[in-house]
């Protein structure tokens, strides 16, 4: 959250999680190398790293998709979220590693350009087994390059967040291709039940907790409220809002935080300017309803972000009567300042 | 404001659920030994 442009605000927890990435990644190639050399000592140094790096990017790819459900899921997994960034710009690389690699052993030998020998050398899409499996990777490589290069706060402001967003789940489309990749490509020289046995775990569970996610979310949607005197909806029970925290409702398409905070309730949109994030899964924090997950704050009254920051929620009019909460349905203009209800 | 997100997330993990499993069973049905063992071939 800032006025002015920053190319990256390093904080501790940042370097934790990036140390722990390339710690991650290190040790993971060595037991790969070290485990493979000893399976197969036949095995080139060159196909030990070109598998290591594939493998690795697989495994990465399935953390990073596992990392937003399981946070809509559980909330305690969001440390996870906050620089998941970090970790899919260090999956691209690994990604690209093994392409460039992979580039270089089977397509730089020829008088092609490497390039064109890789999109043209096979086009047997007529057959499974002998499928142009490497288009498949390269295709991934290039949405992961996109999604990597777009990375940056500075695209999520300039694309706007819902553009940015739609251009970041791409990465469904290319685990779908990743997926092939591997269908059509190791697992048609490999015959050991071991890999397709990983694969299927992983398909499972990435599928199981994205539907899992998804259900949850659809819960909240269909939530409908009852309407009373003036318009007002009915939106629960004041007791079943903790201090500082917030009920999420829907109104209509729009998805409303309901806080409660030091005797008083105000209510803003659930939307974060930054990235869309839940804050009705936040809390207040120094007065503010902070964003759980990168921290952006705005103040419960006005749906502003404190000064010098820019942003700015919409803000609705609550009522607290007879032990509940009624919100009226009209959205008011980001920042507008809304009196809030008070608990008697 | 993120409904359409939603929706659009639930519609392709659906699409991703029923696809891929099938396409995994489909490469595992086709699949052959690279290297069959030559037959004609008597090492000493």
């Amino acid at each position: 959250m800032s006025v002015s442009y920053q190319a990256i605000f390093w904080n501790r927890q940042k370097k934790i999680y990036d140390v722990t990435i390339v710690a991650g990644v290190v040790l993971y190639l060595a037991a790969f190398a070290g485990v493979g050399a000893l399976l197969h000592p036949d095995a080139t140094a060159e196909t030990l790293l070109i598998r290591g790096l594939g493998t690795l990017a697989l495994l990465m790819l399935h953390i990073i998709l596992a990392i937003g459900p399981v946070c809509r899921l559980d909330p305690r997994f969001l440390p996870l979220l906050y620089n998941r960034r970090h970790l899919g710009v260090a999956m691209f690389t690994i990604t690209l590693s093994h392409g460039v690699f992979s580039l270089v052993q089977f397509h730089s030998g020829g008088d092609v350009n490497p390039l064109v020998s890789l999109l043209s050398s096979n086009q047997r899409i007529d057959s499974l087994t002998h499928f142009p499996f490497q288009q498949l990777g390269f295709f991934a490589l290039i949405i992961f390059f996109l999604m990597a290069a777009t990375s940056h706060d500075f695209w999520l402001h300039t694309l706007s967040p819902r553009v940015w967003k739609t251009l970041h789940m791409g990465v469904y489309i290319a685990y779908a291709l990743v997926f092939a990749h591997v269908c059509l490509g190791a697992l048609q020289s490999e015959l050991s039940p071991i890999l397709p046995a990983i694969l299927a775990l992983g398909l499972a569970t990435i599928t199981t907790l994205h539907l899992l996610a998804a259900r949850k979310e659809s819960a909240v949607d269909r939530m409908q409220l009852n309407a009373a005197a003036e318009g007002f909806l009915d939106a629960g029970a004041i007791d079943s809002i903790s201090e500082k925290c917030a009920r999420v409702v829907t109104l209509g398409s729009e998805r409303v935080a309901i806080f409660r905070y030091d005797g008083k309730v105000s209510a803003v949109s659930n939307v974060c300017r930054h990235q869309n994030g839940p804050l009705g899964e936040g809390k207040i924090v120094d007065g503010c309803i902070t964003c759980p997950w990168h921290g952006y704050q705005y103040i419960p009254e006005t749906g502003a972000s404190p000064p010098p920051f820019p942003e700015k929620v919409e803000t609705y009019r609550t009522r607290v009567a007879n032990g509940r909460v009624w919100i009226h349905p009209q959205a008011h203009p980001p920042g507008t300042r809304i009196e809030p209800a008070v608990i008697a | 404001m993120t409904a359409p997100l939603r929706r659009t997330h639930r519609v392709v993990w659906t699409v991703l659920a029923l696809l891929l499993p099938l396409l995994l069973a489909a490469s595992l049905a086709v699949r052959t030994d690279s290297t069959p063992i030559n037959r004609e071939l008597h090492l000493p």
